[in-house]
């Protein structure tokens, strides 16, 4: 399992280098994607240029104030993996401890002990999960951020208008 | 109009942030009640120590014992999973509950009931907002990756093992000891497994309190909230105390635990705050999405019809809740964004 996992996660980075190896021509950033961990090995400025070098500012610099830069992560993959998984997934993983026992005994007008209440439960469990979670946040929203950070201020700041 | 909306948004967050630690850390240590009813007087006053405890070490920071998160969680996912298995095992219908026919005709049977149940429904997921609010610290991928290949996994293997225990003793649940979590841990380990619930649980708290601090660092730096006292706790970037908002948080906490008393009614006033800031999401995603992407306005049509039918359906059964005391993180939600608009 581990090492599946392992093994999923190199070729993950393997096919985003490969992409920059194989298309060595143009040295333009990969495209993000939604499976793909590219932006994640680094930042690297769209088509490098010595004059620009020259005369206008320094290009960690203009990486900087790039509206889209996304985080780049120097920790390894496994350990920022685990380390997500305490600090993102605290609330959602242990709301197991709770949520069927709060159904099953406020909600028994609806929420019955059988065959009907029981898979209907789990399947709206399931259910908003893979819509709220798995599709809204994991899918769409992740991909709106500012300067590589999220959350609803992130969001707002990407509106409010910059001088 | 939409930095309004992201200000409420962001004030509810803080009304989140409140019942989060006290719900779980309540239901973790609750645990009790099944290890032995005569234990059962022992859960507020433990609970309360125990959250008490967290908030005062908040300004050593989480770098000394910050490592250990990430193993005990998975420790904890991986025990719930087998947990859950086991019980799937001896009743394997319990999967047909993957399908969605089964929550539509859920839905169709009980109408207004049914529509009731999705203020329980959505404690489930209570929590998903941080899998976004903490993308600066992990970044995109990661996150996804540990959600499809082990918490969803393990999140449901524990929902339908607890699915198919409810059905193999369908009495149990008028019994006032009913928690279907913890009767499916073999009674051996059960005090085991409430020390490791109740770290998980504590985790939880942590990464809501964090969440509370950052949410609070990006608002200043925006200029919604008065320049607050920060005090970066290590050199990490992200490492973050903020005082006041700690001991707010931590009133406001143990004065849930010691009036709602249990996680049951916990329950009650949870999920209005969380259904909000699903709704404002939503809209600010939409808005970001034609304005900076220019994404068709065809799709985002269809993703906003989708997602806003769903939460809408959700906040309006968790408005059924503020005769119950959902006014509480509401009007938490409305004082921090009133304080941020000024």
């Amino acid at each position: 399992m581990n090492g599946l996992r392992r093994r999923r996660r190199a070729q993950v980075a393997d096919s985003a280098e490969g992409e920059l190896k194989e298309n060595g021509s143009s040295p333009t950033r990969p495209k993000q994607s939604f499976n793909e961990a590219g932006h994640k090995l680094g930042y690297w400025p769209t088509r490098p240029d010595a004059r620009v070098k020259e005369i206008g500012p320094s290009a960690a610099l203009q990486a900087a104030s790039d509206e889209g830069r996304d985080v780049v992560a120097h920790a390894g993959k496994a350990v920022l993996a685990l380390g997500a998984l305490g600090v993102v997934y605290g609330d959602i993983g242990t709301s197991p401890l709770y949520t069927q026992q709060f159904i099953f005994t406020a909600h028994r007008n609806a929420a019955m002990p059988d065959v009907a209440g029981v898979y209907g439960i789990a399947s709206l469990i399931f259910w908003t999960l893979m819509i709220e979670v798995s599709l809204k946040y994991a899918g769409f929203i992740m991909r709106a951020h500012n300067r590589g950070d999220g959350g609803i201020m992130a969001l707002t700041a990407r509106r409010v208008p910059r001088c | 109009m939409l930095i309004t909306l992201g200000i409420f948004g962001a004030g509810l967050f803080f009304g989140d942030g409140m019942i989060t630690p006290a719900i779980s850390v309540l239901s973790a240590v609750g645990g009790l009640n099944v290890v032995s009813t005569s234990l059962s007087h022992l859960i507020v006053p433990l609970s309360v120590v125990i959250l008490l405890a967290l908030f005062v070490l908040q300004r050593f920071g989480t770098g000394a014992v910050g490592w250990l998160f990430g193993p005990v969680i998975l420790l904890f996912f991986a025990v719930i999973g087998i947990l859950g298995l086991k019980e799937i095992v001896q009743h394997p219908g319990v999967l047909q509950g993957l399908s969605p026919s089964w929550a539509v005709r859920f839905m169709i049977d009980h109408g207004v009931y049914a529509w009731l149940t999705l203020g329980g429904v959505v404690l489930c997921c209570t929590g998903a907002e941080a899998l976004y609010a903490d993308r600066g610290h992990f970044g995109a991928t990661p996150i996804r990756m540990t959600w499809f290949t082990i918490v969803l996994p393990a999140v449901m293997l524990s929902y339908l093992g607890q699915g198919a225990f409810i059905l193999s003793d369908p009495k149990n649940v008028s019994s006032p000891n009913f928690n279907p979590f913890f009767q499916l841990v073999p009674h051996g380990l059960l005090v085991p497994m409430v020390v490791l619930a109740t770290a998980a649980t504590i985790i939880a708290s942590q990464a809501a309190i964090t969440g509370s601090f950052s949410v609070a660092k990006q608002a200043v730096q925006l200029g919604f909230l008065p320049r607050l006292r920060i005090v970066h706790t290590s050199n990490l970037e992200g490492q973050i105390y903020v005082p006041v908002i700690n001991w707010i948080l931590c009133a406001g906490v143990a004065t849930l635990v010691l009036v709602f008393r249990s996680s049951n009614k916990l329950g009650d006033i949870y999920g209005v705050a969380v259904t909000g800031t699903f709704i404002l999401n939503t809209i600010l995603f939409l808005a970001v999405a034609r304005a900076l992407w220019h994404t068709p306005k065809w799709r985002l049509a269809v993703l906003g019809t989708l997602f806003l039918t769903v939460e809408v359906a959700f906040f309006t059964s968790n408005l059924s809740k503020i005769g119950h005391g959902a006014y509480l993180p509401l009007g938490v939600g409305l004082v921090v964004a009133t304080v941020m608009i000024r």
